[in-house]
């Protein structure tokens, strides 16, 4: 697989508000919901196809603190499912009602019911008058069936609401027959529920607390930790597509990663994906005009300070030469017994030292006052640009043929070079401005190779111990599902074993489990 | 709170049915409490409740795989606690810094307190 894969980024939808016809209205027509832990699907009992999808979370944004305390806080609104547009940017504000696969907060169950309903169109006073069927986990826990009922009957005036586990549902839905081994793949677990003669043999159906959102996590800490220069581009969101769309799973792991020692195997099979690439907006929001003004501000700025320390210096360098003319005049007075106690207070040896010392202060002095001089008119020390010589005159050709000849030859010659040279300016402009954007040196930087870290994801189902999880995996637990059951229904069940749910939909599933 | 116009649905006789406005935030258990709470009823020997599921424990020894690669990993790093499959690995995990190997051993589900 030679090619790069460019990530989608795929941006959800907000749900319209479904059109709520009289023959719903008044037909007592079943409303199903399938109220799963990753996505919740709703729809008609009379239809095939579910009205909305939408992940089963809501976003409450925190309301902003930094406001004046004048204008009262504004909560803003809170996001469910398909309104949250961008869900890496409301990540840390996520909730969920579900804690693994059972329902428990049941004021955001609530408010996704109240999503539920509102976008159905429902506009019956008082109530909703629909009988629901539900999904819920495999032997849910009564205290939260309870209050899903206490939301529904009391909260919604539902007049009925039935109960069910969605893999049974599609066991049936599916026509599988009526024994089988049910091996439902969810979001946070794996369910193996073995079904013979119509009945549900739910003392040996299993559980394993594992599924998508480990796996997604693991992934994203897995890539994370092996490009920690990009961790804030790989989110769950790319991870969740990576996931869906290239996961497969191995069906001898041991051989599978045995091949993959090899860089030939390694070169022909690896997946490389393109992170979108982003501009880097962090530099400023200031325009190319501000940026020159400031530049402008800077230097001045910096004239202004050089300027002052060269004021500063000459001050100093007048202040030592006044002193040590001082000096001179107590020699010159004859006071040698004061000057040789004056010099040594000024680290000075001989009287041939300091008039040394006078003459270089007297030099420094003069340079300075020149400089500030210089700095004070900046056009003067500017060299005058020499005075292009094109005058009308010289664009005039000579009259006489021959030497009308050799003008033509000088101008095109010249025309010629300072063509090239435009030419070379330009190039090497170029060539800045492509050095300059780093874009394509990032684009190539931003490759990740997914080599075996979609492969150790999947496999995770089936090793639950790569991420310390003390359980047995599946091909494991449903051994140990199988050893419950006599031969001939052993031979019920695994002629006929049924895999369903989200991480199923991985390629090589079957063939996987049969090891 | 703040007199915000809470959105109100016809089809709901009250507006927020199970957290009343201006109520206290209520408390909501969570899946272990709840399953805790339902260990202490008084059950049939034979039901079959949510914790009775639970996979068993595995059997089979774990195997081991190099954290940075994933490729079967024979020897470990005393220093780091990481696994590597090969000498050229081993220079890596030496040259890991600490977060990241850290963040490995969590991954693996292997950072204890203890070490």
């Amino acid at each position: 697989m030679d090619s790069v894969l460019v990530l989608k980024d795929y941006k959800t939808v907000p749900d319209i508000v479904h059109e709520y016809s009289p023959t719903l209205k008044y037909g007592n027509i079943p409303l199903v919901i399938d109220n799963g832990s990753y996505q919740c699907r709703v729809g008609w009992s009379i239809s095939d196809e579910p009205l909305l999808i939408f992940k089963n979370v809501i976003a409450r944004p925190r309301k902003d603190r930094c406001k004046k305390d004048a204008e009262p806080p504004v909560t803003p609104p809170i996001q469910i499912g398909n309104d949250i547009l961008n869900i890496e940017a409301v990540r840390f504000q996520l909730k969920t009602q579900f804690d693994k696969n059972v329902v428990t907060h049941f004021e955001v169950q609530e408010q996704v019911c109240d999503y539920i309903f509102s976008h159905l169109g429902i506009d019956n006073e008082g109530s909703v008058p629909h009988p629901v069927v539900m999904t819920e986990a495999f032997v849910t826990p009564n205290y939260s069936r309870q209050l899903m009922s206490e939301l529904l009957f009391e909260g919604y005036g539902v007049p009925a609401v039935s109960y069910g586990i969605d893999s049974l549902f599609s066991f049936y839905r599916n026509d599988i027959g009526d024994s089988g081994l049910i091996v439902n793949c969810g979001y946070h677990t794996i369910h193996i529920i073995p079904v013979i003669r119509g009945n549900v043999i739910a003392e040996h159906a299993r559980r394993i607390n594992l599924g998508g959102s480990e796996i997604i996590c693991y992934l994203h800490k897995l890539l994370q930790l092996k490009y920690p220069v990009h961790v804030n581009a790989i989110t769950m969101t790319r991870i969740e597509e990576i996931l869906h769309e290239h996961c497969s799973i191995a069906l001898d792991y041991q051989e599978e990663i045995r091949k993959w020692v090899n860089p030939d195997y390694y070169e022909a099979n690896v997946i490389r994906v393109q992170l979108p690439f982003v501009q880097n907006t962090t530099s400023s929001g200031l325009t190319a005009e501000q940026q020159k003004e400031r530049k402008k501000e800077m230097a001045r700025r910096l004239l202004e300070i050089n300027a002052r320390k060269r004021e500063e210096r000459l001050v100093e360098d007048e202040e030592q030469l006044n002193q040590l003319l001082t000096l001179q005049d107590l020699i010159e007075d004859g006071n040698t017994h004061e000057f040789n106690e004056a010099i040594k207070s000024f680290d000075i040896k001989s009287y041939a030292d300091l008039q040394r010392q006078i003459s270089n202060l007297h030099i420094r002095i003069e340079k300075n006052k020149q400089r500030i001089a210089a700095a004070g008119n900046p056009e003067e020390s500017v060299e005058s640009r020499p005075n292009v010589n094109n005058s009308r005159s010289a664009l005039q050709p000579p009259t006489d043929p021959a030497e009308f000849q050799t003008w033509l030859e000088e101008t095109r010659a010249k025309y010629r070079e300072i063509s090239g040279r435009r030419e070379a300016r330009r190039a090497r402009r170029a060539a800045m401005v492509k050095r300059r954007t780093a874009a394509a040196a990032e684009r190539m930087r931003r490759l990740l190779e997914l080599e075996e870290a979609l492969r150790e994801a999947a496999e995770l189902m089936f090793q639950p111990s790569m991420l310390g999880n003390m359980e047995a995996g599946l091909a494991e637990t449903m051994e140990y599902v199988f050893k419950h059951f006599s031969p001939e229904d052993q031979l019920l069940l695994a002629n006929n074993v049924f895999v369903t749910g989200g991480c199923s939909r991985f390629p090589d599933w079957n063939e996987s489990c049969w090891r | 709170m703040s007199g915000e116009p809470e959105k109100s649905y016809c089809f709901k006789v009250e507006n927020k049915f199970i957290v009343k406005s201006g109520s206290k935030k209520r408390m909501w258990r969570s899946l272990k409490q709840i399953l805790t709470a339902d260990r202490t009823l008084p059950w049939p020997d034979d039901a079959v409740l949510y914790y009775s599921i639970n996979a068993p424990p595995s059997f089979k020894p774990t195997k081991k795989y190099s954290d940075i690669s994933g490729l079967p990993a024979p020897y470990i790093d005393r220093h780091s606690k990481l696994y590597y499959s090969n000498a050229e690995e081993f220079a890596t995990v030496r040259n890991l810094p600490m977060d990241i190997t850290a963040g490995y051993l969590q991954l693996r589900g292997a950072s204890t307190i203890v070490g």
